[in-house]
């Protein structure tokens, strides 16, 4: 038998495609985030009022992911921004976005007229943390409902991730949850991991996140643009 | 399905290879390393390989996994040590301030022809 080396890492593929879309991203100065959650945490929710609140001073864009159905398209349409619709089930039912899928809708988009572009990943805490799409940064959103022990149970998302929102915060007095917990667990996991306690449907905490945004916004394309109040 | 898309990926890896080199031999053995902290489970990698390599050159090849455990290096105290359970803190000093050495790989080694 014949031994033949390799010496590569098979996620190579998805790593080179996540690096040309990074670039192209890059060339137009367009700020990406990959959103990843667990099925119902509230991410469309979140972005929903994202847009509603920044539209007037930022051109968005969304790339949507989801086994199936285009509701949550449907949901963002509305705003009237480019939205892009991928349903995996056309890729065989993944259970994450890859960076071909990301590259491939990236060609519906006139990209030179985005300045933040989201990608809201498909509902799974596992896989999605692994396959880089050309994002700048990877935000995870957990429900409040979740309970403390999720950072531990799912290391690698939250390892990986650049921002933690934590929503639903609007129902803590009815849960049982010890919030104190839940940020330590995080920090054990990720001390780099920067939080912010919100409500989608409150709004409260979510000038935190939009001021996080528009920093972000800020650095990517070096433009001035003032803080939310 | 996760390990589908690891599947499909080692299969196109080593076609390429094989097509590079100009072998038209069978596969017979693939050397993988893969971390444990990739979440890629051997069992069901196992399955997507035999699912997607059928009618291909690598029909009959056996997956040959060598498990990566997790390890990890202080930057605080400098220790290096293992990691069982997944909390990244220093089991010497309780320092959060880690690197992980192993335990994140997704490798094909190398692969066996005849």
């Amino acid at each position: 038998m014949k031994k033949i080396p390799v010496l590569t890492d098979f996620l190579e593929a998805n790593e080179q495609i996540a690096q040309e879309n990074r670039r192209i991203f890059d060339k137009h100065k367009i700020l990406v985030l990959n959103l990843m959650s667990s099925p119902g945490a509230g991410k469309t929710l979140i972005l929903e009022k994202t847009i509603e609140k920044l539209r007037k001073d930022f051109n968005f864009a969304v790339i949507e992911g989801d086994v199936a159905t285009s509701n949550d398209a449907k949901r963002l349409a509305k705003y009237n921004i480019p939205v892009v619709q991928i349903t995996t089930e056309s890729f065989g039912g993944a259970c994450h976005l890859d960076a071909n899928m990301v590259k491939k809708a990236m060609e519906k988009i006139d990209l030179s007229r985005v300045q933040i572009l989201f990608i809201e990943n498909i509902g799974n805490l596992i896989c999605p943390a692994e396959f880089d799409l050309g994002e700048d940064k990877k935000v995870i959103v957990l429900s409040l409902t979740e309970g403390e022990d999720k950072p531990s149970k799912y290391p690698v998302v939250f390892r990986n991730s650049d921002l933690l929102l934590l929503n639903k915060i609007d129902l803590l007095s009815f849960l049982d949850i010890d919030l104190g917990l839940l940020l330590q667990n995080t920090k054990k996991i990720n001390p780099q991991l920067f939080s912010i306690e919100l409500s989608a449907k409150t709004e409260e905490g979510f000038k935190d996140w939009l001021n996080w945004l528009i920093k972000r916004y800020k650095s990517k394309s070096k433009k001035k643009v003032p803080p939310i109040g | 399905m996760h390990e589908m898309a690891v599947a499909e990926n080692i299969i196109k890896v080593i076609e390429e290879k094989l097509a590079e080199s100009g072998q038209k031999m069978e596969v017979k053995k693939i050397n993988l390393k893969i971390g444990k902290l990739t979440c890629v489970e051997p069992a069901a990698l196992r399955l997507s390989f035999e699912a997607l390599s059928k009618e291909t050159s690598l029909e009959k090849a056996s997956l040959f996994i060598d498990s990566i455990p997790v390890t990890g290096k202080c930057n605080d105290c400098d220790k290096n040590f293992g990691l069982k359970e997944l909390e990244f803190a220093c089991p010497f000093c309780g320092s959060f301030r880690i690197e992980i050495k192993t335990g994140r790989e997704l490798f094909i080694e190398s692969f066996e022809i005849e």
